[in-house]
């Protein structure tokens, strides 16, 4: 398991820093239907650090965007592997342990 | 398809927030009775992929381009609930770090792009499944994500009705049309994910809650 979830947070990061570089410029469809019927999107609330994929800085649009991708896909990675121990943790008393574990119960 | 701020009332956007604080609670209560040890890791690199996947729009017909949402393919391989938790993990980050999808919109998002596809896509993909070999659900996958995209467009363009942003039948007929193209572009993607990931792992479609 190890093995395959380390290949495939790889996998994420090369999509992220690689194809991402591919990806169409063009309007996604929320934005062209909101042009097409003339609606104006707002003003964002905060300002995001990597607003529209870009890491701040002088460095060229293409690397500051690579840099954006793996930030996030990390972040992600972390968050969401974080928030899958904290919901074993939360695992009520009454129910058995899950399959091959038997600690952390509390 | 992330909203943006300022374009949804605060009616709607609230309302939108109550429903995802709700639901995300549920989801809590359901994912941490079904998890398993190897669930954890499993969520963030899923969760790492549709984060990668969503920055790689491909372009659709009528000079517009889409992303995959992912709903689906995760609600496959990790149950709906966990699933939906991982992708509010997603449009948190995207919101909050990358200014994609408004964080007043974050409610609204969250149900348009996770929750339709994490339990309405899979209950789509698991009734038409049912038991059958690998074809089968491979074509009850394309149809869920392509159905998931589209109803998610469809709630979307009736939010921004309701928030008095754009005309009904207007929105609802170009955002249906637009996303009736992306939604095949999800559906290639979610078939080719699945197959790719049960057949370098096969166990990983087996112990699904």
């Amino acid at each position: 398991m190890k093995t395959f979830v380390l290949v495939l947070l790889a996998v994420s990061l090369a999509v992220a820093a690689g194809l991402a570089l591919l990806a169409s410029g063009a309007p996604d469809g929320l934005e062209h239907s909101l042009a097409s019927l003339g609606v104006a999107e707002g003003e964002a609330l905060l300002a995001a650090p990597m607003a529209d994929y870009q890491l701040p800085g002088e460095s060229p649009a293409r690397w500051r965007q690579i840099g954006a991708g793996l930030s996030g896909t990390l972040v992600v990675f972390f968050l969401a592997w974080l928030a899958g121990t904290l919901l074993r943790r939360r695992r009520p008393r009454s129910l058995p342990p899950a399959p091959a574990h038997s600690q952390s119960e509390h | 398809m992330h909203l943006p701020d300022g374009i949804l009332s605060a009616p709607v956007w609230i309302g939108a927030g109550a429903v995802t604080a709700g639901a995300l609670a549920l989801c809590v209560r359901r994912a941490s009775r079904q998890l398993d040890e190897q669930r954890a890791p499993l969520m963030g690199v899923l969760g790492a992929f549709v984060f990668a996947a969503q920055m790689i729009n491909f372009p659709v017909p009528g000079g517009t381009s889409g992303h995959l949402m992912g709903a689906v393919l995760l609600a496959v391989l990790l149950g709906p609930a966990a699933a939906s938790v991982v992708l509010f993990c997603v449009f948190l980050v995207q919101s909050l770090l990358f200014q994609d999808g408004g964080i007043t919109a974050l409610g609204a998002n969250f149900i348009n792009m996770g929750l339709v596809g994490s339990f309405g896509g899979w209950a789509v993909y698991r009734l038409l499944a049912g038991g059958g070999g690998q074809a089968r659900r491979s074509l009850a996958a394309f149809v869920a994500a392509w159905a998931a995209v589209e109803v998610g467009a469809l709630l979307a363009a009736l939010q921004l009705w309701a928030s008095g942003s754009a005309p009904l039948m207007p929105v609802l007929w170009t955002m249906g049309t637009v996303h009736a193209f992306i939604g095949i572009g999800e559906g290639l993607i979610t078939v080719a994910t699945l197959r790719f990931l049960s057949a370098a792992r096969p166990s990983l479609l087996e112990s699904v809650p």
